[in-house]
């Protein structure tokens, strides 16, 4: 779907990308990780020419990127930055209504698609619609992000560290529900984060970067089971296999012997689950009419260091 | 002590007190038996009987709302300075009326007291208006209610032994043209001032290395004194008049023309300035936002940056009308015309009056052009709220 080979991006006297390829597939959930100033928001800006890159090739569904009109490019591509870019003086509904107006579709079709957006990203259109982005939560209006990137129904969409500005709590939910709309719409995402947490949550893929170069690529069990060198350990910690466990869902492991008691959310990870245990010093919860168990858990666990043995 | 300690508006006790010495101690009025004799000042209570007590109470209750901090006290206060200001010039117009019976020729006009009180009146009402109490509308709306009924009792000829009313007969035909080339002239300053000062604020914003060469010029014209900028245009222009296309326009070293241009070199640096400083509040992020999502430069410009930026240019546009309305009055001087040739030959012969004649309108206008662009504005920015 999105294909660098030997990219280069040189400022003055000074190489911030330093000749990266790789390739992301079709529906992918890519995400671009690493330290600041490691070059991975460079990258993706690259491949919507946002900054023009110094040497090398980038294709885009198999064309170079030079073979589309600049603007044309980027309007297969969703765009989601950090601070949200919201347009201040336009509400929810004609924000999220900029693609598509850009794009000349009716009128009737603009307003229906803004809607279902909203819908999507869990906003009411009744309640959202009319609204100004000042009068949105930091949450809110990230969503109103993603569902203005996703209006004109991109197949591709370019995150910039979506979710770093909103706080803990939101971003947990945010990145859940992200996670689904993603598989649901089966959309290419390219994700750029510093966040180890959010990028073993969310990845399908991850791509690990360290001064302009490709430290270790691959899914998230293979870069924390299989580290490549000191630093890819070092970035991810001591807690880097603890941190695996938030890709799981409990109630994948669920057992169906019930077990009285608030049970937990349904969207609850093991890693969650764990925490719970470890908090409440017990070693069964109950969640979805079941529960969940510790030794479950460590099942999981136990795999894995099969799998690297 | 115990009345000090206590949490008090003192603006608004300030201002309510000092009207109520002004209407009790200074001179509201001088009564002249002609237009050149020399006339008596009377203090209102000398004049009036009964009403002066409605007067002095008005003035007692205002300077008791400063105990007062609730919004309703400020539209209270608000209409209630509206509606004695407007019972103050009934009454002088009434006891004039009367006076004025047997003696054709007398004239009433206006001393330090009835300007103490007016001043104290536009304070207080200001006051009022700057708490932004949710039913502002209200205060607007005595001031409309007030200026219709001193409209009313001007034409019913209420006022007509007000000296200020006796210059306006006489200089009738005069006091409308000037008032339309006052209007014409410093409108079309601001104007050719936003044509020109839009453009170069952009340029300023696009090319940040011109910034200095674009806004340092401007700057320094503003402080040139007006005077001796019609001094400077003198040459230039009457060099111009002598092309058959200028003359025909009636351009020459003095008249309409040097003041149009001074006037217009004035605009420039409020309308240049805010025009930079519009477009360069705009967030980098939404540019940023708006490039990534595919809208090209045009498209980012009429869409996002220039909406943006809006308000802060009017606001720009709007301080240049006020500066221009005012400075519009020196074209008297080159004989350009406008109401400043009222105040001009008010000053040479000694009648204020006559000044005035030429000040009201000027204030009029500002405050209108003034209020109406501050709501316009006060619409586009519903983002910054």
């Amino acid at each position: 779907m999105i294909k660098l080979q030997n990219v280069v991006k040189n400022y003055e006297g000074y190489e911030a990308v330093k000749g990266i390829s790789l390739e992301v597939k079709e529906g992918e959930l890519y995400v671009l990780l690493g330290p600041s100033g490691c070059g991975k928001s460079t990258t993706l800006r690259l491949i919507n020419k946002m900054i023009d890159r110094t040497s090398g090739e980038i294709f885009v569904e198999g064309e170079p990127v030079d073979a589309f009109k600049v603007e044309s490019l980027r309007k297969k591509m969703g765009y989601v930055i950090q601070s949200t870019g919201l347009f201040p003086h336009m509400s929810v509904e004609e924000n999220i209504a900029t693609v598509p107006r850009l794009l000349k579709w009716k009128e009737e079709d603009i307003r229906k698609r803004g809607e279902e957006m909203l819908r999507l990203v869990g906003l009411s259109p009744e309640v959202y619609g009319k609204k100004l982005p000042k009068e949105l939560s930091g949450g809110e209006a990230q969503r109103v992000g993603v569902a203005r990137a996703l209006a004109a129904d991109p197949q591709i969409l370019l995150m910039d560290e979506p979710f770093g500005a909103v706080d803990p709590i939101s971003r947990v939910r945010l990145q859940k529900e992200f996670r689904e709309i993603q598989k649901k719409l089966g959309k290419t995402v390219i994700f750029v984060t510093h966040d180890v947490e959010e990028a073993l949550l969310l990845a399908d893929r991850i791509c690990l970067m360290k001064e302009g170069n490709i430290v270790q690529e691959g899914t998230p069990e293979e870069v924390i089971l299989r580290p490549k060198d000191p630093f890819v350990e070092d970035f991810f910690g001591k807690e880097g296999t603890l941190s695996l466990l938030t890709r799981f869902k409990a109630m994948d492991f669920r057992e169906e012997k019930p077990l009285p008691g608030e049970p937990l959310p349904e969207e609850t990870t093991l890693k969650e689950a764990l925490s719970t245990m470890m908090l409440l010093g017990v070693g069964r919860l109950p969640i979805g009419g079941g529960s969940i168990t510790l030794a479950a858990i460590m099942e999981v666990i136990r795999r894995w260091s099969h799998e690297e043995g | 002590m115990l009345l000090l300690k206590k949490k008090l508006d003192y603006p608004q006790l300030v201002y309510s007190f000092l009207g109520l010495l002004a209407l009790l101690l200074l001179n509201i009025s001088e009564v002249k038996p002609n237009r050149i004799a020399p006339g008596e000042r009377y203090r209102l209570y000398e004049l009036s009987g009964l009403p002066m007590m409605i007067f002095v109470m008005g003035f007692l209750v205002l300077m008791l709302l400063s105990y007062d901090f609730s919004e309703k006290k400020a539209v209270v206060s608000g209409i209630l300075s509206a509606i004695l200001f407007t019972g103050i010039l009934f009454v002088l117009g009434r006891v004039s009326l009367e006076m004025a019976k047997d003696a054709p020729t007398m004239r009433l006009s206006f001393s330090a007291g009835f300007y103490g009180i007016l001043l104290m009146m536009y304070l207080l009402v200001g006051h009022g208006l700057s708490k932004k109490p949710r039913r502002q509308y209200l205060i607007y709306m005595g001031l409309v209610l007030s200026g219709a009924v001193v409209v009313f009792l001007l034409s019913s000829g209420q006022f007509q032994v007000f000296s200020i009313m006796k210059e306006f007969e006489n200089k009738r035909a005069q006091f409308f043209t000037s008032f339309t080339e006052h209007l014409f002239l410093s409108m079309g300053s601001v104007l050719a001032g936003m044509l020109l000062a839009v453009p170069l604020g952009y340029l300023a914003y696009r090319r940040k290395k011109l910034e200095s060469f674009v806004m340092v010029p401007l700057s320094i014209l503003e402080t040139i004194p007006s005077l001796s900028l019609f001094g400077v245009l003198l040459v230039p222009l009457a060099a111009l008049g002598r092309l058959p296309f200028f003359k025909a326009l009636g351009v020459s070293g003095i008249g309409w023309a040097p003041a149009f241009v001074a006037l217009t070199l004035y605009t420039l640096l409020p309308i240049g300035r805010n025009t930079l400083v519009g477009f360069s509040t705009v967030d980098q992020s939404v540019i940023e936002a708006a490039r990534g999502m595919g809208m090209n430069r045009s498209e980012i410009f009429r869409r996002i940056l220039f909406p943006l930026a809006l308000p802060i240019i009017l606001t720009g546009l709007r301080i240049a009308m006020v500066q221009t309305l005012g400075g519009a009055v020196l074209a008297g001087l080159v004989g350009g015309g406008g109401l400043g040739s009222f105040v001009f030959l008010g000053l040479a012969e000694g009648s204020p009056d006559l000044v005035l004649l030429g000040v009201i309108p000027i204030v009029v206008m500002t405050l209108t052009l003034d209020s109406t662009l501050k709501a316009l504005v006060k619409r586009l920015r519903r983002d910054e709220l």
